[in-house]
């Protein structure tokens, strides 16, 4: 069955339908007795335009989480709608060109293609989403710009500091305008400098309208979202709206819950 | 030495299976394939002198007469030329091959083999016949009748039957069906059943220790009491002529498969450094030193290298005794495991392991510390020009895969080259052989079917008869005499000497050099002189004949697998101002309407008993142990390409996991993983052809001209076809490379693009 969605695009629809919706979500990685229920029962709902970071323990799911969100894991049972598109019963293909056109990944590790030059990762998702070289190429170049990188357009990733990797590696992201922004511990291996950087730009893109889901074990860097959900044991067991939630608080907050 | 063995006994445990797999398989077909080579050449000559000894050394044969061949044998016998013989009536007739043709056979009666003392038969199946009506076969048609079966033989015009109770062979000839008549043996009464009308005789003969082989032979050819003489030598020389062209290949393809060897251990250790870097640099962070990586890397492969060693020795002492073409009459022999062998041949394929092996442990010895353990991104070649290609983006990814890592690339690429090379090089050699056999021009024996006339005949009344045949495109004369070569005042050689006619020109020889013999005391030549026996064409030299000395000039070269192309050829006018002997074998060429088998069976109608008919051998038949031996070859070398290649694709998706998992991140699905591995295999192979093709047709020219060369046909005479192959192979290598990286990435298109960004 593929992908399921109203008549309405999907920017019509951002006001309307939420971004990410996930309900009952379950996952059993490994096998049998051996293995481990690393989703149990969860659901998440991200209104379009909503920032919101997940927190947990170590092993409670969240990566398990974020990768179901985008169709890169399977899940058990339970469904999964982008912008209104259901995951969960699209086939491979549908699910390859949803990442290319609705969903974007920010890893820990930047993970860029080491091959390809920045401004050529940047190009890539581009030109899988149909543009023209040329058009992929200018596009490319505005959004290195936007991140202050034009000067590393052509440099190869080895050549790249961590923070202008995970720049790039944003911009790669960001580029295909997606409707929602995945982001795997975006801060996670980067320095202070680094990471506030990181943070700004995507509070920029927060501010410019982004949806964006991150998962992050910095409480200074959740803090950037509108909302903190946290896990523990494949399950959403509280959430903060950040509105309500003094940023003094929020280092003690944490602290509580992962101590239960 | 605590920490060596503990890294050590680490490596061990941590090994990919499949590339463990790929380094043993390899060493072992490398070990197998040397030690193929080294018991095959050194073991067929050993074992045909062991038979020739167990059966009573049996160093001429003669045929001729009933009353001939004793009366020569007598004379001969007296002049204290002879130690011990053993005489047979024999008759010739037709065996049908039960496919519509037949083929000549010459049946012997042996009433009791246990007194043969000279010459015995070996009984290969069965037992000896006991009583008239039975027949012990060739064990050469043992395929194609069995044992109790009642067969049907045509002799001097006459059918005949006899119930087949065994099979055999002897040392008389080379074998069918390299060599015709095929043999049969049966009692006397028996051949007194089959051959009412008369008989012949052979003898097999052991001389006298004072007396030379050939020296003897020329004193009963001189005597005129016995129609042929063949030496020990002669028959040795023929049994061992597969052999000789089977090790000249494999000498080439062995090569081959010692490079591509390298290329997969190269391989398989580089997949091994890249696999582990991570787990290198942490052991470099746990205190182990560059040299202890670098060490117990080597060590590693090498270890692995003496496992595989130890099943090629195996393996290569079990396949060799049934690698000794042309001499499977006399059964396969026991495997002999000889530990020199795998001393030398196993010491010899560890060096290349090491050797292979080394770069890869100085790139684990230089392994990072801090970037293996990071995953920091590695800085790799890459090539802009790609990046302007108006292709798709999984293709110009593949290209820029397949150009990242110029070492890796050039190992990949030179794997396919050396399939291709093989490829290119195995079909090269096998069409030449081909060539060779079945254009009998080429083998200085251009007929279809041969006349063999005793002495009281008439040359004029059997030319008559024969040329009446309808379907006999035309006829030379074939005599053959052993003569004392000298040539520059050098010590004399002993060759054979051909005396063709009536016109060496019109024979259909083909004439590689020089120009054809016009007038008397002109001769050609076979490589065999040109090349290692020093006559130069032009060269005036002396030829001492049982007839007397002749004075000839060399006038050219001519194709001739006689006696490894040892031969000199003169035509009946030369010959004329020694002896008015007749010739007494007429070889007939068919006029292209009838086939050998058919045209012999015209002949043996016409000749009515006067002369015995037999067809010119079965190309086909004696193509088979080649065409045998060259598929394993080239299967060996393909195997291990093949490895080889697998192993460099494996070794390269394995790096490419993450990366897989990012592209699939980005919205790569099955069509775009499928176009990015089946470009960039494309590319590796496209490389690999450009490298390959050359390579093979240099390597198959090489192989072929070493095999000409061993045989005695010498350069100009068999061409290696180009064009063919090289399309065939270059696409099958780019095609087979593409196809391979697809199925590399199979299992990870199938893989969450989650356990790959996460596992890496």
């Amino acid at each position: 069955m593929s992908a399921t969605r109203s008549t309405t695009s999907f920017s019509e629809e951002r006001d309307v339908v939420p971004a990410v919706e996930a309900i009952d979500l379950w996952r059993h990685l490994g096998d049998g007795g051996t293995g481990t229920q690393v989703l149990n029962g969860l659901s998440l709902t991200v209104q379009a335009g909503e920032w919101v970071s997940i927190m947990g323990p170590s092993g409670c799911g969240k990566t398990t989480l974020i990768h179901a969100l985008g169709g890169l894991e399977g899940i058990d049972a339970g469904s999964i709608s982008i912008g209104g598109c259901d995951l969960g019963d699209a086939s491979e293909r549908e699910r390859a060109r949803l990442r290319r056109t609705e969903i974007a990944y920010v890893f820990q590790q930047y993970n860029l293609l080491s091959d390809l030059t920045a401004l050529e990762n940047v190009m890539l998702p581009l030109r899988l989403a149909g543009r023209s070289r040329r058009g992929a190429r200018r596009e490319a170049h505005v959004m290195l710009q936007r991140l202050g990188l034009e000067k590393r357009a052509d440099a190869v990733p080895a050549r790249l500091s961590g923070g202008e990797q995970q720049r790039v590696a944003i911009a790669r992201a960001l580029a295909i305008e997606p409707v929602v922004l995945l982001a795997d511990e975006p801060t996670g291996a980067l320095d202070a400098a680094a990471s506030g950087h990181v943070l700004d730009l995507l509070r920029d893109q927060h501010r410019a309208g982004q949806t964006i889901v991150m998962v992050t074990h910095d409480h200074r860097v959740a803090a950037a979202a509108d909302r903190i959900v946290m896990m523990r044991d494949g399950r959403l067991v509280e959430e903060h709206h950040l509105r309500a939630v003094h940023p003094m608080d929020l280092p003690g907050l944490v602290r509580l819950e992962a101590e239960r | 030495m605590n920490v060596f063995a503990a890294l050590m006994e680490g490596r061990l445990r941590s090994r990919n299976l499949i590339g463990t797999l790929a380094l043993v398989l390899v060493a072992a077909i490398a070990m197998a394939a040397v030690v193929t080579g080294l018991e095959s050449r050194r073991g067929s000559a050993a074992r045909l002198d062991r038979a020739f000894m167990d059966v009573g050394a049996p160093d001429l044969v003669v045929g001729g007469g009933p009353t001939g061949v004793p009366a020569g044998l007598d004379a001969a016998a007296s002049a204290g030329l002879v130690e011990a013989e053993s005489r047979f009536d024999a008759a010739f007739g037709s065996f049908p091959l039960g496919d519509g043709t037949s083929v000549g056979i010459e049946v012997r009666s042996i009433d009791d083999p246990g007194t043969v003392v000279v010459g015995r038969p070996l009984l290969r199946g069965g037992r000896w016949a006991e009583s008239s009506d039975e027949i012990v076969l060739d064990v050469g048609v043992a395929d194609l009748v069995a044992l109790g079966d009642t067969i049907g033989l045509e002799i001097g015009g006459d059918a005949r039957t006899a119930t087949v109770v065994g099979f055999a062979t002897d040392l008389s000839a080379c074998f069918f069906p390299s060599c015709t008549p095929l043999r049969g043996y049966t009692t006397a009464a028996g051949l007194t059943t089959l051959a009412p009308d008369g008989t012949y005789m052979r003898a097999h003969v052991r001389l006298a220790p004072d007396w030379d082989r050939e020296m003897a032979a020329e004193r009963l050819r001189r005597d005129g009491l016995v129609d042929a003489v063949a030496t020990w030598d002669e028959i040795r020389a023929d049994l061992l002529l597969q052999g000789r062209i089977f090790s000249a290949m494999l000498a080439g393809f062995g090569g081959f498969v010692l490079v591509s060897s390298l290329l997969v251990v190269a391989n398989t250790a580089t997949g091994s450094v890249i696999a582990r870097r991570r787990e290198l640099g942490v052991l470099r962070a746990l205190g182990a030193t560059p040299s202890h990586l670098v060490s117990i890397t080597v060590l590693e492969h090498v270890v692995l290298g003496a496992v595989g060693v130890v099943v090629g020795w195996v393996g290569g002492s079990v396949l060799a005794p049934r690698l000794q073409l042309g001499l499977d009459q006399l059964g396969t022999e026991a495997p002999r495991f000889d530990p020199t062998v795998l001393l030398v041949a196993g010491g010899a394929v560890l060096i290349v392991v090491a050797v292979a092996t080394s770069a890869p442990a100085r790139a684990a010895g230089d392994v990072s510390m801090a970037a293996s353990v990071s995953d920091a991104p590695t800085d790799r070649a890459r090539s802009s020009r790609i990046a302007k290609l108006p292709v798709s983006p999984p293709v110009q990814l593949g290209f820029q895969i397949a150009v990242a890592r110029p070492v890796r690339a050039a190992l990949a690429a030179t794997a396919i080259a050396a399939s291709v090379a093989a490829g290119v090089a195995g079909w090269g050699v096998h069409a030449a052989v081909n060539g060779v056999v079945e254009d009998r021009a080429a083998t200085g024996d251009p007929y279809d079917a041969v006349v063999a006339a005793p002495t009281f005949v008439e040359s004029d009344r059997l030319v008559e008869r024969l040329e009446a045949v309808d379907g006999v495109g035309g006829w030379y004369t074939d005599q053959s005499r052993r003569g004392e070569l000298r040539s520059g005042g050098a010590i004399g050689s002993s060759v054979k000497v051909r005396i063709v006619g009536p016109v060496v020109s019109d024979v259909g020889l083909v004439l590689v050099d020089g120009a054809w013999p016009t007038s008397p005391g002109e001769a050609l030549v076979g490589w065999g002189l040109l090349g290692d026996g020093g006559v130069r064409i032009g060269e005036t030299v002396d030829i001492e004949l049982p007839e007397g000395r002749l004075t000839v000039t060399v006038v050219g070269r001519h194709a001739d697998l006689d006696e490894g192309g040892e031969v000199l050829l003169i035509g009946d006018e030369t010959f004329r101002s020694l002896s008015d002997a007749s010739p007494r074998h007429w070889r007939v060429v068919s006029d292209g309407t009838v086939e050998r088998v058919e045209l012999a069976r015209r002949l043996e109608d016409a000749m009515a008993g006067l002369a015995i008919v037999q067809p010119a051998a079965d190309p086909s038949a004696q193509l088979r142990p080649f065409r045998w031996v060259l598929g394993v070859l080239v299967a060996l070398v393909g195997g291990v390409a093949g490895a080889n290649l697998v192993a460099t694709v494996v070794a390269g998706a394995r790096e490419r996991r993450r990366e897989i998992g990012v592209v699939r991140s980005l919205g790569f699905g099955t069509s775009e993983l499928c176009r990015l591995a089946l470009s960039s295999g494309a590319a590796l192979g496209a490389v690999g052809v450009v490298i390959g093709l050359p390579v093979g047709l240099i390597a198959a020219r090489w192989i072929v001209s070493s095999a000409v060369d061993q045989i005695g046909l010498g350069p100009g005479v068999v061409s290696v076809p180009m064009v063919v192959p090289s399309l065939v192979a270059g696409l099958a290598g780019v095609l087979a490379a593409a196809a391979l990286s697809l199925l590399s990435t199979r299992s990870l298109r199938s893989m969450s693009g989650s356990v790959l960004i996460r596992e890496g």
